[in-house]
Formats: C-alpha cells, structure tokens, sequence
C-alpha cells in the first residue's frame, strides 16, 4: 500500500473564503455563526446559521459561468483553487489522467433546487432554466472541479449525509493506496441554506435558537451552516518526486454503519469507524492527542459520542483533547468533514488545538477535554475527525504529524 | 371525550403505531414508547391538523402527559380564535 499526504488545503466557509482565514478563525475562538439572512420568508423559525457571508459570487467567476454553477460548485471551485496554488501542482496531461476528483455532498444544488420549485410550484411558471439539472446535481461540484483543472482520472460525489466529507476523502485515500491514481483531489461542500433545507431542519426540532454548544450543558441543538473544504492528497512518492512541501500524512479512514435507527446514533457504531481508522493508520490510541469531534451540539449526539470515545479509548480518553468546531462555523452536512479537516491539519501543524467555543460549562454525560473555548497549544502527533450521518453512517479519517 | 382528545389520541395511535386503547389521559410519550422522533411526528401532525404552531422545548407538549399535550393544543387554538 502506497503512502498518502496532504500537500494543499482550501476552504470556505462561515469563517472565511479560505483555510487560512478559516483556520485563524479557529485558532482564535471565532464565532462563525451569525443573524441569518438572504431568506425572504416570514414563516421561518430560524434566526441564526454559519453562512459564507462574505462570499461574492463576482469575484471568483463571470457572468457566463455562473449560469453553469449552484452555490454548491461556486464554494468548491474556490476551495479547490486555494489547495492547488498552495499545493504548487500543475496538471500535464500524464499527470492529469493520474488525478481523481471525488466530492461529497449531502444535497447538491439546494438553491437551484428551492428556486425552481418556487417557480413552477408557487409562481406557476411552467419554464424551467435549461442549466437546471447540471446546476442541481449532485456531482456538479467534482464535474466543475474536473473541468476547470482539467482533470481526467476518476471523477465522482459521493452522498451520506453529514459523512459525506469523509467517505469522499477516505474513497480518495483508497485510490491512491491501491495505485489507481497518483493525485487527488477530494473533500466536501454543501450550500444548504436555503427556505426549504432550513424549514425541513426546523421540522425536526433539532435546531438551537441561540447558538451551538456543544459537549455544554445549556446546549440547545445545532446550527446550520454551509462551505466547502478541498484538499490535494498526493501519494508520498509523488509529492516527493516533485518536492512538494507536505502538511500532514493521511494514514486511515475508518467507516461503519449503526444499522440501529435513521436518526439516532449508536455509540458501538461510532466507536468501530474510530477504531477501524487507527488500525488501517497503524496508531495506537495512545499516539492520538487530538480528535476534531462530530459534536453537533444536540442532545443526541453529544454523550453518544462521549460514550465512543471512552470505550475505545478507555484512560487515554482523559488525556486527549477534543473539541467540536462546529460551535465556530456551524454543521455544514456534506460539507463538515472537509472544513473540520482543515482544523485537523492545522492542530498537526502548529501544535495548537482549536477550542469548542460557546461553552458554558461542563455537562456530566460530555466529560471529555473539550478544549472550552480557548484554544489549547499540545503537541499533536497524530489525530482523528469524526462525521456521523443520519441514516447511521459513520466515517472517521486518521491523520499523522509530518516532522 | 372532547374532539381535540379524539383527534389527538388518533394522531398518537396512527403516528406511533399504539393499540389506540393502550393511551389515556394520564400516559406520557414515553409511557407509550414513543421515540423522540416519533413524538417530533405527532407535533407535526398535531400541527398540521389544527394549523397551530406547537412552541419548540417546552415539556408540556413532548414530555408532559396527554393531557397536558391536549390542554396545550387546546391553549393554542383559543388564542389562534382569539386572534381572527
């Protein structure tokens, strides 16, 4: 099996359009989460979402090509352009046919989706725009990505809810472990704010009013939020026949489903994604220092993944520090994992582990180092990111310090 | 039985899939095994049928009995009479 690094990062999101600022947004306990707005419908309950407030569509495309492209594919061309300038990588044509693109998303195009129901359904419009489905589908984001870089090995999305960052970036690592390409690049997006994603989430009862604690007492639910998180993994070989400057190695994803219920987690199940990914790493629990938690700061998920994390890491678990940085930029669905993943590589990197900001204090069922809301400088030698997915999906990527 | 009751504990048996006979006035959700997102289900429905807005995280309407459920709804739709 061939080594994996990563050598580019970028991102979008409620912290900034780019990992840099997103990352020193983590770095200082930032908060992501914000009045929500853009919406234009009274009946909404919702006050508040990490929206990618200061993206302007104009800067980063003309008007040609923003017919072609759904918030969703503008917010993971961008991500993508950061990771390849940092990565410094070009794409001849040998090396182009050698790169996948994989992209998770939990929903694809969700504006153009919402604008043309409202059309035809409320507006009673009978024309549909003629871009619509290439805009709304769901591999729209790994198409343009493709597209715009010229990239030819395997190229596709990948849909499991608010796992979908890390099932694309675990497929990535698997393609490149095997050999079936060289470069890829890979993460996730989501653009999911919009009328009838925010009412459906709303539904549900899940959603906090004030704003996102988790692993707090006095937390009362998520907060939605949106961005993108695009990352080049390279196998080790390839970067360092091209010297490229390498930021963190990728060793494991672990995946597993509960097959217990369509909503609520189940900690065995957490629990084996995790342990399945320090295996495939080659980590011992003990080498971890760090996991960026799923911690979406709901009732359900807090002490469940409280649970996992004690039972596979049994002592150990007191040792380790684990913060949720959702409470900063929000729960981006598909999108989550990617942008958290930048939190992970920063921790690897500078030694500094982002805080779970917004916390009130401790709640007995969530007795972990949280890191509350200051960030705690650690050496970390090697870390996990955890996404779990409605229908059950756990998907957990292990990372390891590149000294 | 009052026609919020009736249509209530139709909610609650058809929603949750309850022997209808098994709920009274003194059952709560939980009582019944009701799952918290089957409870979440009935306050759509409840919603829905009455076109009411159930508040979020009060206890009254999830955790409470069913009679508080039905004294609620009952509370919300004097108000919604009060406000045409």
């Amino acid at each position: 099996m061939r080594r994996v690094v990563i050598t580019g990062l970028g991102c979008v999101s409620a912290l900034g359009n780019s990992a840099t600022a997103t990352w020193a947004g983590m770095r200082e306990g930032r908060a992501g989460i914000g009045p929500l707005t853009g919406l234009n419908d009274p009946t909404l309950r919702t006050t508040i979402a990490a929206q990618a407030r200061d993206f302007v569509s104009s800067e980063h495309f003309d008007e040609k090509r923003l017919v072609l492209l759904d918030p969703v594919s503008q917010y993971a061309l961008v991500a993508a352009r950061e990771a390849v300038v940092q990565a410094g990588i070009g794409f001849p044509p040998d090396r182009a046919e050698r790169t996948a693109v994989i992209i998770g998303t939990g929903i694809g195009g969700a504006s153009t989706q919402d604008q043309m129901a409202r059309r035809l359904y409320a507006e009673g419009n009978p024309r549909v725009h003629p871009m619509a489905i290439v805009r709304v589908m769901p591999n729209a984001p790994a198409s343009q990505i493709s597209l715009e870089f010229g990239l030819r090995g395997p190229v596709f999305a990948v849909a499991s809810a608010c796992a979908s960052s890390n099932h694309a970036l675990g497929q990535a690592l698997m393609l490149l472990q095997t050999g079936t390409a060289d470069v890829a690049l890979a993460g996730g997006v989501e653009a999911c704010i919009t009328v009838g994603t925010v009412k459906a989430w709303e539904a549900m009862r899940v959603m906090a009013d004030d704003t996102c604690r988790p692993f707090s007492k006095g937390r009362r639910g998520l907060v939605l939020g949106e961005g993108a998180g695009v990352f080049v993994l390279e196998t080790l070989e390839h970067a360092q026949a091209r010297g490229a400057h390498i930021l963190a190695e990728f060793v494991g994803a672990g995946m597993s489903a509960d097959a217990a219920d369509i909503v609520m987690p189940d900690a065995s199940g957490a629990a084996r994604a995790m342990r399945a990914a320090l295996v495939q790493g080659g980590l011992a629990p003990e080498e971890v220092d760090y996991i960026n938690a799923h911690g979406t700061g709901t009732q359900a998920n807090d002490p469940t993944e409280t649970r996992a994390i004690r039972a596979l890491f049994g002592r150990h678990a007191d040792a380790l520090a684990v913060s949720s940085t959702k409470s900063m930029h929000g729960h981006a669905l598909g999108g989550g994992g990617a942008i958290e993943l930048v939190a992970v590589i920063g921790a690897l990197r500078e030694g500094v582990v982002p805080p779970t900001i917004n916390y009130l204090g401790p709640d007995p069922d969530c007795d972990l180092n949280v890191v509350p809301n200051i960030a705690q400088r650690r050496p970390v030698r090697a870390a996990l990111s955890n996404s779990f997915a409605f229908g059950g999906l756990n998907a957990v990527l292990a990372l390891r310090r590149w000294d | 039985m009052s026609s919020t009751e009736q249509i209530i504990f139709d909610i609650i048996a058809k929603t949750c899939s309850v022997q209808r006979d098994r709920i009274t006035l003194d059952s709560t959700l939980k009582d019944l095994d009701v799952h918290s997102l089957d409870a979440v289900q009935v306050l759509f429905e409840i919603e829905d049928r009455f076109d009411i807005s159930v508040p979020e995280r009060e206890d009254q309407y999830s955790a409470g009995t069913v009679r508080d459920l039905i004294e609620g709804v009952d509370r919300l739709l004097a108000a919604k009479a009060a406000a045409v």
